[in-house]
């Protein structure tokens, strides 16, 4: 039992780096090993000492992050909401790869989820009623709603993809033609349009009818505990994520997670952003030299040409695209380790990121194997760059649009406080 | 809600140093004897002792070494230093004054005048 308490100690400090800390934990050793020998002395046996003697110890860290939820049991019925989750998410993967598949997992999700909000509300009922046990009612209720929003996100999609096809399907059958027809005919804009129109139109109804549920059943939420605030689940994957450990300046390492600790120390330091500005200018600077190269004593419809010609067989400007790409995407990595997180913002960065990236990517590649006629930057007017311009603008707008709101909402806030 | 313990949480450092000016002594040592003087209603949890130890040395009310204590089992020892004989003078001073007040309202007589 002596070198069980040493252990326990040892593994509470694990990721203390205070300089003493050997000295405070031997220090402590030895005290519990006293109140040990003190409870044993008392007439406990072994394990009743052991547990007093680690109780005895307290909180050296805030350990408020840790959920107050821990503090029933688990009961198959968190298992089945987690699963839930889980087989919603793959709903949504699994609509890419096969359909019928998707339609199992998210009945199985829909279902497990049911029988797990069912068992948690009857519980909380029962401790309210019979065990008179508020605490214990407000945390079942608690368990169960901070899943709605992580359910209803994987929900919203899948059903709306479905919905879709439904819906596309009842427009085949109304224009006297099938998918197969049409992609025989040609015809695969017609196919595109009206497939995301109807999945735009579900997606509109599923989105709302969802939120307006949502919105009713964190009232319910409120009026059922007294709480006014609900850690969803994404909030408590995020926290414990990044959750600070047992000291502040050691994040993430309490998970063990030495590669993200290692990458996150990068990314903060001031070398990094140096060589990534370097990386950025050195990239532009040899796309501004190389078109002024070429643009010597040329008119200015020559020069839109070489322009042009550059963008669409040089090696370097490709390259050049490429770092922009990955400059963008570690720009997303800084703002998100800085806190400055903003979904759209970050979204549109990101796409706009993996547009250039990849576009670049192809382009390089089929410079190479001599296919260039067929490069990414020849077909910019394609459908996919076509629809990946619009989805980047329409996340922009909608980024400026959310970022007004959030503005006024925290305007309102103060003026309330 | 443990109104005492809320009450003597707020003069732990000062128990402490009451403590350590008697004798040096180290943390078992000291929770024992705030458990048997306070009629076993009173102990700190190690996180509670360590933080104020911690503190007070920091302030350099107290000073700590090693030594080897029963059955030749190291102990860090701390000890009071004259800052911290000086900061438990005022602050015996202060409790009294305050407890003078305290009782005027709550010692039995307030409200019975009339």
């Amino acid at each position: 039992m002596e070198k069980k308490i040493r252990e326990y100690v040892q593994h509470y400090f694990r990721n203390d780096r205070r300089e003493d800390i050997d000295s405070l934990i031997n220090e402590i050793i030895a005290n519990l090993l006293d109140k040990y020998h003190h409870y044993l002395q008392s007439g406990d046996d072994e394990e009743t000492a052991y547990v007093n003697t680690i109780k005895s110890m307290g909180d050296f860290f805030d350990q408020t992050q840790t959920s107050s939820e821990y503090n029933l049991k688990p009961t198959w019925a968190d298992v089945a909401l987690v699963v839930s989750i889980i087989l919603g998410v793959f709903s949504v993967v699994s609509l890419v790869l096969a359909s019928s598949l998707a339609y199992i997992l998210i009945i199985l999700s829909i279902g497990s989820f049911g029988a797990a909000a069912y068992f948690l509300y009857a519980s909380s009922q029962y401790a309210l009623l019979q065990d008179c046990d508020v605490l214990a009612h407000n945390l079942l209720l608690k368990k169960l709603f901070k899943y709605l929003k992580s359910a209803f996100i994987s929900w919203t999609i899948s059903l709306s993809v479905m919905f879709g096809q439904l819906l596309a399907s009842i427009v085949f059958l109304i224009q006297g033609s099938t998918f197969a027809s049409l992609m025989l005919q040609g015809g695969i804009w017609t196919i595109i349009v009206i497939y995301s129109i109807t999945f735009f139109l579900s997606f509109g109804i599923f989105i709302a009818l969802f939120y307006l549920l949502y919105l009713r059943l964190r009232y319910r939420y409120t009026d059922l505990t007294g709480e006014t605030t609900l850690k969803s689940h994404i909030t408590d994957v995020k926290t414990f994520l990044y959750m600070d450990s047992s000291t502040p300046q050691e994040k993430y390492d309490q998970l063990g997670r030495k590669i993200l600790l290692g990458v996150n120390q990068i990314i903060h330091s001031k070398g990094y952003v140096l060589i990534l500005s370097l990386l950025l200018i050195l990239s532009t600077f040899f796309m501004i030299g190389y078109f002024w190269h070429y643009s010597i004593g040329q008119s200015a419809q020559e020069i839109k040409l070489t322009l042009w010609s550059a963008l669409q067989l040089s090696d370097w400007s490709l390259i050049a695209g490429l770092f922009l790409g990955y400059g963008l995407v570690l720009v997303v990595l800084i703002l998100n380790t800085k806190q400055k997180r903003h979904l759209w913002f970050l979204l549109v960065i990101l796409m706009l990121s993996c547009y250039i990236h990849f576009s670049t990517m192809q382009g390089i590649v089929e410079l190479h194997l001599g296919k260039f006629p067929y490069s990414a930057f020849s077909h910019m007017d394609s459908l996919f760059y076509d629809v990946m311009t619009y989805v980047i603008f329409a996340n922009l707008l909608l980024s400026i649009l959310f970022g007004i709101v959030n503005k006024v909402r925290l305007y309102q806030k103060k003026q309330v406080h | 809600m443990d109104l005492t313990g809320d009450l003597l949480r707020g003069h732990t450092d000062a128990i402490l140093l009451s403590i350590l000016q008697t004798q040096d002594s180290y943390g078992y040592e000291i929770n024992q004897r705030i458990f048997k003087q306070s009629n076993q209603l009173f102990s700190l949890t190690e996180a509670t002792l360590y933080t104020s130890f911690k503190r007070l040395e920091k302030d350099g009310y107290i000073v700590s070494y090693w030594k080897d204590g029963i059955n030749q089992v190291p102990r860090k020892y701390y000890s009071i230093t004259i800052l911290g004989q000086e900061y438990l003078k005022k602050h015996i001073d202060s409790y009294h004054k305050a407890t003078a007040v305290i009782q005027t309202f709550l010692g039995g007589t307030h409200g019975k005048e009339d």
